[in-house]
């Protein structure tokens, strides 16, 4: 019998504490978070630094840093640690920089799952569709994502599901593949059906809350379409929209490189009215053929230009809940749109920067 | 909107250029001490899950602990850094050495 060892991580700000306990070889942040504490993150891969605390009287050789090159890491103050990037190695104590509270009850606890690949295939150039059938059912909400690591790749990638709810046994993925990304060079070339995978979720917090009640907009660039699209059928399914109407923008380079459409059709078929889908081509001279997709609107453009053209004036847009996903540029764009030329509060606005 | 004074904190948990939180009506709110002036804004930055609360006071603004954004305490107004939204400010009032802050009607 093997007993996994785990040690003492203590939590403090000025006026409170805790402890939790973590695995040896476990990420500080999926720690904290499995055992109900809800500690900052954004992207919980390195990039955005939210994660962020401070070491104190505790072994260098507590931790060992997974990723030493990590984007966020620059900018750190000396002390300072990522807390998703540091795999526990010994007792810890951390000052952390939010409050230390329980996660909201609205929130599902994530958790460790194995999981193996089920499928591979090939959505459009350099876009593929993966699925992971996991050993234990995995509940979430839609457009949370999980990290997945593989065996021969190092360290956690994430991704959001693109199904409103698990299908028997399996989770969906998209993922753009890159010539220097590791877990593409591995989905492409290495990883078979029945490969394992460790996956951490779920994670995230660009979701439709119990308590909303507004129109929605989504602004998505690219793979950024994979957590909107679960949000969009889960809010016809739930009946959300058609209580409330919903648009979504979808931005890709070319048709050639579009996916999902087929499946955003059938989300304006469904929706009776209360769906409006825009697919912003990048490729300025592509011509659309005409019968193609007809409940959709296809508008030539960045997505974002097409996004302030389609959007602007229109009434009621301060009250309604945006979403807006995808590489960096996008997201940073998209806000600046919204909060800094519309005066949308950043409240209103969920978002998912894909790193 | 009407309005109700709460208590928040001992005037003593306060040290001068300092701030501290309090939860009041579930709400979390930093309250300042700035040149023995107390003042109160919403606790979590605008720009992520970070509380005021474990930052800077450094004059009469506030950085946030994770990316340095920076909010004047007394007007709640972005001073530099990353953040653009302004931070909302509650009134104060101190008696018999406790700060109240003036919130909602819960």
């Amino acid at each position: 019998m093997s007993v996994t060892a785990t040690y003492r991580v203590a939590i403090r700000t000025k006026r409170s504490a805790a402890e939790f306990s973590a695995i040896t070889g476990e990420r500080l942040l999926f720690a904290g978070l499995r055992n109900g504490f809800n500690l900052p993150y954004d992207c919980a891969s390195g990039s955005c630094g939210s994660c962020q605390a401070e070491l104190s009287n505790s072994e260098k050789s507590a931790i060992e840093n997974a990723f030493p090159n990590a984007p966020a890491s620059k900018s750190l103050a000396s002390g300072r640690i990522l807390m998703c990037q540091s795999i526990c190695r010994g007792e810890i104590e951390l000052r952390v920089f939010s409050t230390i509270a329980p996660l909201p009850g609205t929130e599902i606890r994530p958790d460790h799952f194995d999981g193996r690949i089920d499928s591979i295939s090939e959505l459009a150039p350099n876009t593929f569709r993966f699925s992971v059938r996991t050993q234990q059912p995995v509940g979430y909400l839609p457009g949370q994502f999980v990290m997945i690591s593989a065996e021969s790749v190092p360290g956690y990638r994430a991704y959001s599901m693109t199904t409103a709810e698990q299908n028997d046994g399996v989770l969906d993925f998209v993922i753009k593949t890159t010539p220097s990304g590791a877990f593409s060079r591995w989905l492409r070339q290495t990883a078979r059906p029945n490969a394992e995978v460790r996956l951490f979720g779920p994670l995230g917090r660009a979701i439709l809350r119990s308590n909303d009640e507004s129109d929605l907009v989504a602004i998505a660039g690219g793979t950024g379409i994979a957590g909107i699209i679960a949000i969009i059928e889960g809010a016809i399914v739930s009946g959300y929209i058609g209580r409330h109407r919903a648009t979504v923008i979808f931005g890709v380079r070319s048709l050639g490189e579009a996916f999902f459409l087929d499946r955003l059709s059938d989300c304006v078929e469904r929706a009776r009215g209360g769906l409006q889908v825009i697919v912003a081509l990048a490729e300025p001279n592509e011509t659309v053929p005409g019968g193609l997709h007809k409940n959709m609107a296809f508008r030539h453009g960045l997505v974002i230009d097409v996004a302030r053209d389609a959007l602007g004036g229109r009434k009621g847009l301060l009250e309604a809940c945006f979403f807006v996903a995808g590489p960096p540029a996008v997201v940073d764009a998209g806000m600046q749109l919204l909060c800094g030329t519309w005066g949308v509060s950043p409240r209103s606005v969920r978002f998912d920067r894909f790193h | 909107m009407e309005l109700e004074w709460h208590y928040a904190i001992d005037a003593d948990a306060v040290d001068e250029e300092e701030v501290m939180q309090a939860v009041v009506n579930e709400q979390e709110i930093a309250v300042y001490r700035v040149k023995n002036q107390f003042y109160a804004t919403e606790d979590v930055c605008t720009h992520g899950q970070a509380a005021l609360s474990e930052g800077v006071v450094i004059g009469d603004v506030i950085e946030c602990p994770v990316h340095q954004g920076r909010f004047c305490i007394k007007t709640g107004q972005p001073r530099g850094g990353p953040v653009s939204v302004p931070l909302r400010t509650f009134k104060t009032r101190v008696e018999g050495g406790k700060v109240f802050v003036q919130l909602e009607k819960a």
